[in-house]
């Protein structure tokens, strides 16, 4: 983390405060609580908010506010991480893991040099953060995951990701909300619909929300709703692979 | 007025309902979209006597033909894609009547990518998150988010601007164009735009943000709404990725390939390439009017020169609808050495 954060042109309608150079937590504690104070007080202006792992986005109309009333509105606060983060509790979603569900599940267990029912177990154990949303909407980029588990993209991405596929890339780990190109090692798939633009809040997660996965059997999976061959988010759009 | 609908009878290339977008939802993932050149639908908006953020037709290079079930008054604005009433050309940058039955087609794009056509009343869809903006990829707008196809019947506000009042708005259009605008269409033609320095630019070295400042890139034929994709010059980063972090319209990233990707309407929220440049809020519309193979340049400027000039341009497209709603009450001064403001 810098001992002092960043501010980084972006336009002239938009800048970036930047906590650190990594992925790192004091840098994203900073940033939740540099994204709940712009939420809070809500600085004349301000049209959009976008945490990242370390840094935070800003859009603004500069015909009401600008560079310099945001940057004094910057250095008159003090982002240091409120404890009460850490306590909120974690939204539970349940995962099948493994086979046609997860069919890189063996090539992680692989690289961390452990059986796959351990891989499911250690996954499945670790409270995660969401440390940003996008790629798509409701897209969560979660840290958090057991640094064994870490593996590499895969070399080239699959054109086609089921919605609900849960996936590890790199230290991250995260969900595809629609069928989508991607490149993610794929260990399992989850029921939950992560984006209802008929819901008051389209997106199920929250910047700064915390989210724990529980392994349940096909059988389960398909009670609640999911079915593989069946991805809830239509056909995939094309596009980038994430 | 409800009855009114616009029939598509062939769709065209990619012909998508536009409004101002759906801004507050990028911490969770979804851009604001919406039209790619703004300046244009806005000016189709008042030349057809709308709210500026009133839905429109985002045309393609390959124009659509549609069938008008009532008689309703229309302008066109942004790209010349050759469009025809009945097959008697139109000129855009203007507001027409039209009667029930007549066709609108378009022919072969002559100047621009990107047209806008409103209709008095604007496309009446429900709104999607507050917008009715087809978005492609989160699959919201139209037909839940997707092209106009043949036989879509959209309803339109519908209702007749009289000729007298689309003809005050035709001129008065040309007095409040932005400075530095000498015809309505100019900027179709600008192959260069103004560029400040990125958040990553400190991740080239020197010699490469001053060939990327000075050399002349082609519009690659796999761009689209979300971006540019620039042919040219290899501007390779000293480093190739970061941490993602947020993204707006006008972004230059450069992926290890060293061949840029310059963001539009419909981009990404965030990314991981580093950003080299963005272009200046006032030159966004040239970049969304640049076609496949065109020609695409941006010259550095200092961010406080970019700053006034895009305070002046959002101050006088902004002054369109106070004329329109004021009518000749309302005039324009020029403050002495200050940007073009609204006079009561």
């Amino acid at each position: 983390m810098y001992p002092r954060p960043r501010l980084l042109p972006l336009g002239e309608a938009a800048l970036t405060i930047e906590f650190g150079a990594a992925i790192e937590r004091a840098a994203q504690a900073a940033v939740r609580a540099c994204d709940r104070a712009l939420r809070a007080e809500a600085p004349a202006g301000v049209i959009e908010v976008v945490p990242t792992y370390r840094s935070v986005t800003v859009r603004f109309d500069p015909t009401v506010t600008s560079r310099n009333a945001l940057a004094t509105w910057f250095a008159g606060r003090d982002f240091s991480p409120a404890p009460a983060d850490e306590q909120r509790p974690a939204a539970v979603i349940p995962v099948v893991y493994g086979g046609e569900y997860g069919p890189d599940l063996g090539d992680v267990a692989a690289h961390a040099g452990l059986a796959p029912e351990e891989v499911v177990r250690r996954h499945s154990a670790a409270v995660y953060t969401v440390s940003m949303i996008g790629f798509l909407a409701g897209f969560p980029y979660l840290t958090g995951l057991p640094p064994e588990l870490s593996t590499p993209r895969l070399k080239t991405p699959r054109t086609s990701v089921p919605a609900g596929a849960v996936g590890i890339a790199g230290e991250q780990t995260g969900i595809y909300p629609r069928t989508s190109p991607g490149g993610w090692r794929l260990i399992g798939r989850a029921s939950v619909q992560l984006w209802d633009p008929a819901r008051e809040r389209p997106s199920l997660l929250e910047p700064g929300d915390r989210v724990r996965f529980q392994a349940v059997t096909p059988e389960e999976f398909a009670r609640s709703g999911g079915a593989p061959g069946s991805p809830s988010g239509g056909p995939s759009r094309g596009g980038e692979p994430e | 007025m409800s009855a009114s609908v616009i029939e598509v009878i062939s769709p065209g290339l990619l012909t998508t309902v536009q409004d101002l977008g759906r801004p507050g939802y990028a911490r969770y993932g979804l851009g604001p979209g919406g039209a790619a050149d703004d300046f244009a639908l806005r000016a189709a908006n008042f030349l057809a006597d709308n709210p500026p953020g009133a839905a429109g037709l985002e045309v393609t290079l390959a124009g659509p033909a549609i069938r008008f079930s009532a008689g309703t008054s229309l302008a066109i604005a942004g790209a010349d894609l050759g469009p025809a009433l009945d097959g008697r050309p139109l000129e855009n940058w203007r507001g027409y009547m039209v009667s029930a039955g007549q066709v609108l087609t378009f022919g072969r794009p002559v100047r621009g990518c990107r047209a806008y056509l409103a209709v008095h009343g604007g496309v009446d869809i429900p709104p999607a998150m507050g917008s009715r903006s087809t978005d492609l990829k989160a699959g919201l707008g139209w037909g839940a988010g997707r092209p106009l196809a043949a036989g879509d019947r959209l309803p339109v506000g519908g209702g007749i601007v009289p000729a007298s009042r689309l003809d005050a708005l035709a001129l008065a259009f040309e007095r409040l164009l932005p400075a530095g605008d000498e015809s309505p269409g100019g900027y179709l033609d600008r192959e260069a735009v103004a560029a400040t320095a990125g958040p990553q630019e400190d991740h080239f070295d020197p010699a490469t943000v001053s060939l990327f400042h000075s050399s002349a890139f082609t519009v690659a034929t796999a761009s689209d709404r979300m971006g540019l994709r620039l042919e040219g010059p290899a501007i390779r980063p000293l480093r190739p990725d970061i941490v993602s972090d947020g993204l707006v319209a006008g972004a230059v990233q450069v992926p290890e390939s060293g061949q840029p990707l310059c963001l539009l309407a419909g981009h990404q929220t965030t990314g991981g390439y580093p950003k080299i440049a963005v272009a200046g809020l006032a030159h966004l519309r040239v970049l969304a009017q640049r076609a496949p193979l065109a020609r695409v340049a941006f010259f550095g400027a200092a961010q406080d020169d970019l700053d006034a000039e895009a305070a002046a341009y959002l101050h006088a497209v902004r002054a369109w609808e106070a004329w329109r709603l004021g009518g000749r009450a309302t005039r324009l001064f020029r403050v002495r050495n200050g940007p073009v403001c609204l006079a009561e």
